[in-house]
């Protein structure tokens, strides 16, 4: 035998197939196309891989080569530009969508998304606030309590957030998932770390996912719970977020395979930037911050900062500035870290550091 | 918008799922290594990207084996080249698979097709390379192309489809590489030097009733030297162009065998005058035959398609410069030496003696095939 094919199951794969010659046999349905890939987006999801990303583009191309695609296709391209960290592009879509259709609340929610990862908390605040009209009173609060934690109201957001869950125990379970995560992060954030862990748990009762794992792993490598992170994580090596947090358990535990973990990696992030992406520059500079160069992971940590800015983004910033002995280059995190009001009690000392090492 | 749809976006706005923690996207790496208008290649596609593009996987148990990989070689084979177009300044090549194995990635297992490519010339090659993008925008064809020394490579897309290299190597250098052949060949081969030295060994001196006298004037003999070696320039380059653009065509046993011959020929004509003509007519005559020497080393090193003429006349450069330099370090020499009663006999009749009783071994060799 020669491969595997990924799709979960191959009745999956039958299914998409299926869908995809029928679409082949009528390659003017919008309404055909635009199911088809959200279908391979959820196919990603469920499997973390990005060829149905592609695909889900393939299917809707002939539309979005029009000059004015229809909104169908524009939302469907922003997500998908959003998970290719093309934040601007997605921005572009977006816009252009809501200017035709305001009440389109995932066009909303997309670009609160998209906003608060780059950093633009002004926007990602006016972009919930339309959700409180058009979409249901938690995922509103989630989207506003996230935001506001990350710009100086921690205390508020989390005693909205929390309570907003115990009035929707009846919530569909992606959305208490969702409010569960972020609510860990704030508390996490907080230096509450008994009441993270329990939202973290909480969210992992209701779905298993990879974002939600690789916070919880984090936050047990934190705590110096390498084998509760090991534990955590399992056996699945497929995707290059959670075999990072792997070889970090592993490092720390200084299990055996290791070095093999750590090779893997390596390889992986090499045949990432022979494409000319660099999707995962925050993750590889965390790599080479904990593997390899600090200088090197001083780069990747500028690369990945000048896209993303989040508490996360933040850290590797700073930590990679400190190992490399270069305070200056820490600046754009100092600077954000005094705008933004960020509270995080970790972050607060690191910047300190940072500070006094000048 | 219907509920799934937007706790689907709820789970996406988690930013997770998709690329962010990828396995890995769709690839496929071609690498080329052009020799003149001739190119072998390796093409690594993803048995996934396969399945999905021309469909493998025959029993749909979602495993793909040996046997369904081979039987559906020839539809792999045919969408792979109906997705990669070679070009020769825009002629097409001429591209076919060779052979097919299978190799491991880090996302998985890869077909790898051996590809050999054949273009009308070596003009300015490019690639146009569609493969999946019609099915994943997201594909890249990741290629390498390798050439003379020089590498090129580029990251394909379907905004970005084309890899188009430049001449290479460039017009110049081809030329100084040929010219360099033609003077390396005039050094090394023996067979030339000698008829060469034959030719110049009486210029020196004159026959008068039977014996030979030192030419009075230096000039004189520069001159007939000039005139000499001009006429073997001339016609060498004849035959040379002749056989070098095929419309001679001689076996090259009879032409070496010709050679030597001349060789003999004109050295015991050097001993006592028997040939029915002047020298510069004979150094004409059997220059044809050195001429068609010349044009099978040529023909061995191949001319590069784009500029055969170019380095056809390169080459036959390289030899006039090759010969000048030999003329120039006999010429003086002779003239020194042509006043000295050792000229004649030891120098003239020794030389051309033992050049004949070489060359009458190399005819004897390449005449029998010994």
């Amino acid at each position: 035998m020669l491969e595997v094919l990924p799709a979960a199951s191959s009745a999956l794969a039958r299914e998409l197939a299926a869908e995809r010659r029928a679409l082949a046999g009528a390659p003017h349905d919008l309404a055909r196309a635009t199911a088809l890939a959200w279908r391979y987006v959820e196919a990603g999801r469920s499997d973390g891989d990005p060829r149905y990303a592609g695909l889900a583009e393939g299917a809707i191309a002939p539309w979005l080569a029009s000059a004015r695609p229809p909104a169908e296709a524009l939302l469907l391209r922003a997500t998908l530009r959003q998970n290719r960290h093309d934040f601007a592009g997605a921005e572009r879509d977006l816009a252009a969508l809501l200017a035709r259709d305001p009440r389109n609340a995932q066009a909303w929610l997309t670009r609160a998304i998209v906003a608060k990862v780059r950093g633009d908390f002004a926007l990602a605040q006016a972009s919930c606030v339309p959700l409180l009209r058009l979409a249901d009173v938690l995922s509103a609060t989630t989207c506003l309590a996230d935001v506001a934690s990350l710009s100086g109201r921690a205390a508020p957001a989390e005693r909205a957030l929390a309570a907003a869950l115990e009035r929707a125990p009846a919530a569909p379970a992606a959305q208490r998932q969702w409010a569960h995560v972020t609510l860990a992060e704030i508390r996490e954030r907080r230096g509450d770390a008994r009441g993270a862990e329990a939202s973290y748990q909480a969210a992992l009762a209701l779905a298993r996912d990879a974002y939600t794992v690789s916070a919880y792993a984090d936050f047990l490598l934190d705590a110096r719970r390498a084998s509760d992170a090991l534990a955590l994580l399992g056996d699945d090596r497929r995707a290059d977020g959670l075999l990072l947090r792997r070889a970090l358990a592993e490092r720390a535990l200084l299990a055996p395979g290791r070095q093999a973990t750590q090779r893997e990696l390596r390889a992986r992030f090499a045949a990432s930037r022979l494409r000319g992406e660099r999707l995962h520059a925050g993750e590889e500079a965390r790599f080479a911050l904990a593997f390899g160069d600090a200088r090197d992971a001083l780069c990747l940590a500028r690369e990945n900062f000048a896209l993303q800015r989040e508490p996360r983004d933040v850290r590797v910033l700073l930590e990679a500035a400190l190992a490399a002995r270069d305070a200056r280059a820490a600046q754009p995190a100092l600077e954000l870290l005094a705008t933004s009001r960020l509270e995080d009690a970790r972050l607060g000392a690191l910047a300190a550091r940072v500070r006094s090492s000048r | 918008m219907t509920r799934a749809r937007w706790l689907l976006a709820l789970v996406l706005a988690l930013g997770v799922p998709l690329a962010a923690h990828a396995h890995k996207a769709s690839d496929a790496y071609l690498s080329l290594a052009v020799d003149g208008a001739n190119a072998r290649g390796q093409w690594d596609i993803a048995l996934r990207d396969l399945e999905l593009a021309v469909g493998l996987d025959a029993d749909a148990d979602g495993r793909i084996r040996w046997g369904e990989l081979r039987a559906r070689r020839s539809a792999v084979d045919a969408y792979a080249l109906s997705h990669l177009r070679v070009t020769a300044a825009g002629r097409a090549c001429n591209a076919r698979v060779a052979s097919h194995q299978v190799d491991a990635h880090t996302d998985g297992a890869y077909a790898v097709l051996a590809l050999e490519i054949a273009c009308p010339d070596d003009a300015a090659l490019a690639l146009d390379y569609d493969l999946l993008f019609a099915l994943d925008p997201q594909h890249r064809g990741l290629v390498r192309v390798s050439r003379g020394g020089e590498i090129a490579s580029a990251v394909l897309s379907p905004a970005q489809p084309r890899l188009a290299l430049t001449r290479s190597p460039s017009r110049w250098r081809a030329f100084t590489d040929y010219a360099r052949e033609g003077i390396w060949h005039i050094w090394i081969g023996f067979d030339h030097v000698l008829f060469l030295l034959c030719l110049l060994l009486p210029a020196v001196v004159r026959r008068s009733e039977g014996r030979w006298l030192p030419v009075a004037r230096g000039r004189d003999a520069a001159l007939d030297a000039l005139r000499v070696v001009s006429a073997f320039t001339l016609s060498h380059s004849l035959t040379l162009a002749l056989a070098a653009l095929g419309v001679v065509a001689l076996p090259s046993r009879w032409v070496e065998s010709a050679i030597a011959a001349s060789i003999v020929l004109t050295a015991l004509d050097n001993l006592r005058p028997f040939l029915p003509a002047r020298r510069s007519a004979i150094a004409f005559g059997f220059g044809l035959v050195h001429g068609l020497g010349f044009a099978s080393v040529l023909a061995e090193l191949g001319l590069p398609g784009g500029a055969r003429a170019l380095a056809l006349v390169a080459f036959n450069l390289g030899v006039e410069l090759g010969q000048l330099a030999i003329v120039a370090a006999f010429l003086p020499l002779a003239l020194a030496l042509r006043r000295s009663a050792l000229y004649p006999r030891a120098l003239l009749a020794g030389g051309s003696l033992a050049i004949s009783a070489l060359a009458s071994v190399w005819l004897w060799e390449r005449a029998l095939g010994a």
